[in-house]
């Protein structure tokens, strides 16, 4: 391995520690947002809730998409940090 | 300064300018106490930024059970050999009100007993090897950890130093003694008797107090028996000395506890002197037991350094013997003593820089205090909005008797918010500077919460001007919109009160609501998008149909803009306190929250299924 990679390795690693995120933690987050999302999936055509029922969940479920985009990307970067 | 100070420094440095051109050796012994003490103030470090898991997670599970605590305070000191530091621990958790007095106080007992090892270790073990030989290796290895950027490297680092320069201190007051044989024998004072262990005794409390370390002060006295600088008896009386010079730090480190951590000091003061008063009156008796003992355990009848070790033992268990029966009585008297502390709504309740000393302290009293402010603050603010707080009984929110005026707003901000929300940003900045607080990320959040809360209040002031007439006009199209910004409001107020009672609750049974909390909070940013265009449309509308004045439909207009700055206040404020209880995915969780453009992008997501579904449906 060049000289020059592993010192960007080296910065890399010293930059995610300084932040703190770790990919641990990103992961946490992301499984979280899996159960989440099957659990509003269930919520937003569950026919014995109320429509605004139904609709609060539609509407949680295209927030916790965004997040889930969100996560995946940040954890992507944090990938692409250490492995250039 | 004070004025004895200002006397004492002088005179000190004085005498050990004097002594070190008389004496070589006395330099030696004295560089031998610095190098010691520094060595002592780096293990501590070490011990206290790594330490910042697991003695606190002792201390947790400590309870109510005084065996436990005991215990607790035997391992923890024989293993961080600084009772000072697990006495200043337990002074922090016990004013954060994370542990009982009584647990406390059962731990300061453990300490003492721990702090004996010390004595043991030194006289079994240092004074018969060349401490040196291990002290500089161990130098030169704690530096080049200290040199890491990773804290567990940098913190064992200072605990290699630290223990290096114990044994380097060690050795420089060996070789110190053994030159001083020459020049100098406190074993030719001329005072005998219980004149001499009087006098002694005093040594032991002003050597510990000065050093504040009984540790620096019992090698002191083990080194200079080892070379028979001291009489046994004399050397016995030091060891008594020093234990009732320990509380010093103690004392010290509870001016700026609460009321609970000043009658843990206190309490360490009474056991200390007790302990003390007792082997110094029982002395007579102690030497012939500690003599028995030490033939039992087969300890050479010439070898008083390690008999200097048992009778520490040996006095330190006596005392423990003694107080722990009465541990419920001298509880219940040091509560009597010492008054809990006034309760104002102006100054904090919850902090005090004795929690400074732990991480879990010190983030367990900014969570009480940051809810205390939130509560505060929305009470405030829903008076603001023309409500009352909500009934205990039902619930509800209900219209008050009178106007919440502008002025009382005003006065209730800097009453009941500014000056707590000051001394919350002052804790958490000292906490920032303390070695012992290593996790931040939950201080961090809590200051962020606090801040979005004050922005809250101060806001709120702003649109209470226009709501309160409005609502308590007969323009009812006025009314309903002025009660619409604020039910938009409520029904944030509403999961904040969740989440500040979820926070009490079990850990794991909070964290799994904690982020349903998240998500709800993000669902109130889109529905308060909604209801902010809903709002434009119907302000346009009512300026058409002539229902409201365009001077009244302005002033609405930025009213909606400040319940909208309130509202958006609130929800980060919540967030906040959910991600300093989160502190494991707490920076992830940020994020990944929802910024303007994403809320854009998810109602257009929701606006294109909901035009797409009738076409499906057909």
């Amino acid at each position: 391995m060049k000289l020059e990679k592993i010192v960007q390795k080296i910065a890399n690693f010293m930059s995610d520690d300084a932040r703190g995120v770790s990919r641990r933690a990103i992961k946490q987050v992301i499984k979280g947002l899996e159960e989440k999302q099957l659990k509003l999936e269930a919520h937003s055509i569950d026919l014995e809730l109320s429509e605004e029922e139904r609709q609060n969940a539609r509407e949680k479920l295209a927030i916790v998409k965004v997040q889930q985009e969100k996560a995946v990307q940040l954890l992507s970067n944090k990938n692409n940090n250490s492995t250039d | 300064m004070t004025k004895f100070q200002r006397i004492a420094l002088p005179v000190l440095l004085l005498g050990l300018s004097l002594g070190f051109w008389r004496s070589e050796a006395f330099l030696t012994v004295a560089a031998g106490v610095a190098v010691f003490l520094f060595g002592m103030m780096s293990l501590e470090r070490g011990f206290q930024s790594l330490s910042g898991g697991w003695m606190e997670h002792w201390l947790q599970l400590v309870t109510n059970s005084t065996g436990r605590s005991v215990s607790l305070g035997v391992v923890s000191t024989t293993l961080m050999q600084s009772s000072s530091l697990v006495s200043l621990l337990s002074i922090s958790f016990l004013s954060a009100g994370l542990i009982s007095l009584s647990s406390g106080l059962a731990i300061i007992f453990g300490a003492n007993l721990g702090t004996t090892s010390g004595a043991w270790l030194i006289a079994g073990f240092g004074l018969k090897v060349n401490l040196s030989d291990l002290a500089l290796p161990m130098l030169v290895f704690g530096i080049v950890l200290q040199l890491q950027s990773r804290p567990s490297w940098r913190s064992l680092g200072h605990l290699l130093t630290g223990i290096g320069f114990l044994f380097l201190g060690i050795q420089f007051m060996k070789d110190g003694f053994s030159n001083l044989q020459s020049q100098m024998q406190l074993t030719a004072m001329p005072f005998q008797g219980f004149t001499a262990l009087l006098l002694f005794t005093g040594l032991g409390i002003i050597a510990t107090v000065v050093m504040q370390s009984s540790h620096a002060t019992l090698i002191l006295i083990l080194t200079a028996l080892a070379h028979q600088q001291i009489h046994y008896e004399d050397a016995l009386a030091v060891a008594i000395g020093a234990n009732i010079g320990t509380t010093v730090t103690a004392i010290l480190g509870s001016i700026s506890a609460n009321a609970a951590g000043k009658r843990l000091a206190l309490g360490h003061v009474v056991f200390n002197l007790v302990t003390g008063l007792v082997a110094l009156l029982a002395l007579p008796v102690l030497i012939p037991v500690v003599e028995l003992l030490g033939n039992g355990l087969g300890i050479a009848a010439d070898n008083y350094t390690l008999r200097l070790a048992l009778f520490h033992t040996v006095f330190n268990i006596l005392g423990v013997a003694i107080m722990l029966p009465q541990l419920e009585r001298l509880t219940k008297w040091l509560e009597k003593r010492i008054p809990a502390d006034t309760i104002s709504i102006k100054i904090p309740r919850y902090l005090n820089d004795a929690a400074l000393e732990s991480t879990l302290a010190a983030t367990s009293v900014t969570r009480q205090e940051s809810q205390r402010l939130t509560r505060h603050a929305l009470d405030i603010v829903l008076r603001a909005l023309d409500w009352e707080p909500r009934s205990s009984h039902t619930g509800l929110l209900l219209p008050p008797a009178k106007e919440f005026t502008e002025k009382q707003i005003e006065d209730a901000y800097h009453s009941r918010i500014k000056t707590l929300y000051n001394a919350i940003v002052r804790f958490i900045s000292l906490a920032h500077k303390t070695p012992g607080t290593t996790e931040l990320e939950p201080l961090r959040q809590f200051r962020s919460a606090t801040y979005h809360m004050v922005e809250a209040v101060k806001t709120s002031r702003l649109l209470h001007s226009n709501l309160y007439p409005a609502l308590h006009s007969h323009h009812h199209a006025l009314h309903s919109a002025y009660d619409a910004l604020r039910q938009d409001i409520r029904e944030v107020v509403t999961l904040i009160e969740g989440i500040i009672a979820k926070s009490n609750n079990d850990p794991i049974m909070a964290a799994t609501a904690f982020n349903d909390n998240l998500l709800e909070l993000e669902h109130q940013k889109l529905r308060l998008d909604d209801a902010h265009e809903r709002a434009d449309s119907e302000t346009e509308h009512m300026i058409r149909e002539h229902i409201v004045t365009p001077a009244q439909a302005t002033s609405l207009m930025n009213d909606q803009g400040y319940a909208r700055q309130i509202a958006l206040s609130l929800i980060n404020a919540g967030q906040a306190l959910i991600l300093a209880q989160l502190p494991q995915t707490s920076k992830a969780q940020t994020m990944i929250q929802l910024s303007d453009e994403d809320v854009t992008q998810v109602r257009q997501t929701l606006a294109t299924d909901a035009s797409e579904e009738p076409n499906r449906e057909a």
